[in-house]
């Protein structure tokens, strides 16, 4: 069981993303579930990403930065998880938002499924203006709409973290590496039905979508199945 | 002539490392592995050869009996026709022409042609694996 009213990290790693930060900082801070910690890994950002971060910091004793230099997203994640003291852990890359119910409604479930450890949720899909309509956008197989599961949608508990860490050989797949790896290690995983969460879609992230990833997923699947050898 | 076919793309994915074939259904979420002379027949059929070009391949490849490559072959055939992974082209021509499959200069000993499909991942599979990222990275890979 999860205690009442439990401390939730919140990860948000960046890397030249001041153009969405700031949005994505509103979505958090307002979280119906108060009790939050926000850190922002700035990975080495060459724009004003860490400025604006520290600007929330001075308006928000929720929120935290951590300034490093540039080693990729799973490094970054990682330094987020150590440095956060949240019983439940989560992320929220710096271009897209959490629903203002998300962090209570995956708090709500953590506490009454306790054979979950980590929640994920779905996610709806916000297409910037002037971005053309990618051509990988295929329907949910679950659910059949455009939007999809993401694993960066998931909050955790803790101890999966005391077990295990994103890999930082890889970029884009780290989540779902860390899922496979999870799942294998007896960590339960659920999905709810709600959407919680809103993934950005712009001229900055579109176009190689489906080049370095699926590489990433081949390198996941291949590590699990010798593993399971 | 035999038979041709392709890959049933883009429901399917695959990639070959070290003599292993890794297929990927991304409609179901099952994963299948094909290792040894079972890679070098799915290349070998991906690639748009007819079924008894790739009997010739296990023969030079392996020094099979022709008939045991056939037989071996009908039933691998089969088994990726069931699953679904692959799709009659009758009148295509080759993706390419190779004198032999991709991966049977390095080919071990024959132990028979074998589909194995996993399901253990296929709820992970069936999320959304593939997180946003740049023309660089995410959204810029490191130099």
């Amino acid at each position: 069981m999860t205690p009442p009213d439990p401390l939730v990290t919140v990860v948000v790693p960046v890397f030249d993303g001041a153009r969405f930060l700031a949005a994505c900082l509103d979505s958090l801070v307002a979280q119906e579930h108060r009790s939050l910690e926000i850190v922002v890994v700035d990975d080495g950002s060459t724009d004003e990403s860490a400025a604006i971060a520290e600007g929330y910091s001075y308006e928000d004793s929720r929120v935290g930065v951590l300034r490093r230099a540039h080693e990729g997203l799973g490094a970054s994640r990682n330094a987020g998880i150590e440095a956060g003291h949240g019983a439940l852990i989560g992320f929220c890359d710096a271009d897209d938002t959490w629903k203002p119910s998300k962090a209570s409604a995956q708090v709500a479930h953590l506490d009454a499924h306790p054979e979950v450890d980590i929640a994920l949720c779905r996610q709806d899909t916000v297409i910037e203006p002037g971005t053309e309509m990618p051509d990988w956008l295929i329907p949910d197989q679950r659910y059949g709409d455009l939007d999809g599961v993401s694993p960066t949608s998931a909050l955790f508990r803790r101890p999966v973290f005391e077990r295990l860490r994103y890999r930082t050989d890889m970029d884009t797949g780290t989540d779902f590496d860390l899922l496979i790896r999870a799942r294998a290690a007896g960590f339960g995983i659920a999905v709810l039905d709600e959407v919680l969460r809103t993934r950005r879609i712009h001229d900055d992230n579109m176009t190689t979508r489906h080049g370095p990833s699926k590489a990433d997923l081949f390198a996941s699947v291949r590590s699990h199945l010798r593993d399971r050898r | 002539m035999g038979s041709r076919y392709r890959p049933n793309e883009p429901r399917f994915v695959d990639e070959t490392i070290d003599g292993e074939a890794l297929v990927m259904d991304m409609v179901r979420g099952n994963y299948y592995s094909c290792e040894g002379a079972s890679a070098v027949a799915w290349n070998a059929l991906k690639q748009g050869l007819d079924v008894d070009a790739v009997a010739a391949v296990l023969v030079a490849t392996y020094a099979l009996a022709p008939e045991q490559a056939s037989s071996d072959l009908d039933s691998f055939v089969a088994a990726l026709l069931a699953e679904e992974m692959l799709v009659e082209r009758p009148d295509a021509a080759p993706d390419a022409a190779p004198a032999t499959a991709p991966v049977a200069a390095r080919a071990g000993p024959y132990e028979g042609l074998r589909l194995d499909r996993f399901t253990d991942l296929a709820d992970l599979i069936l999320l959304d694996p593939v997180h946003d990222v740049s023309e660089a990275g995410w959204p810029h890979r490191a130099e």
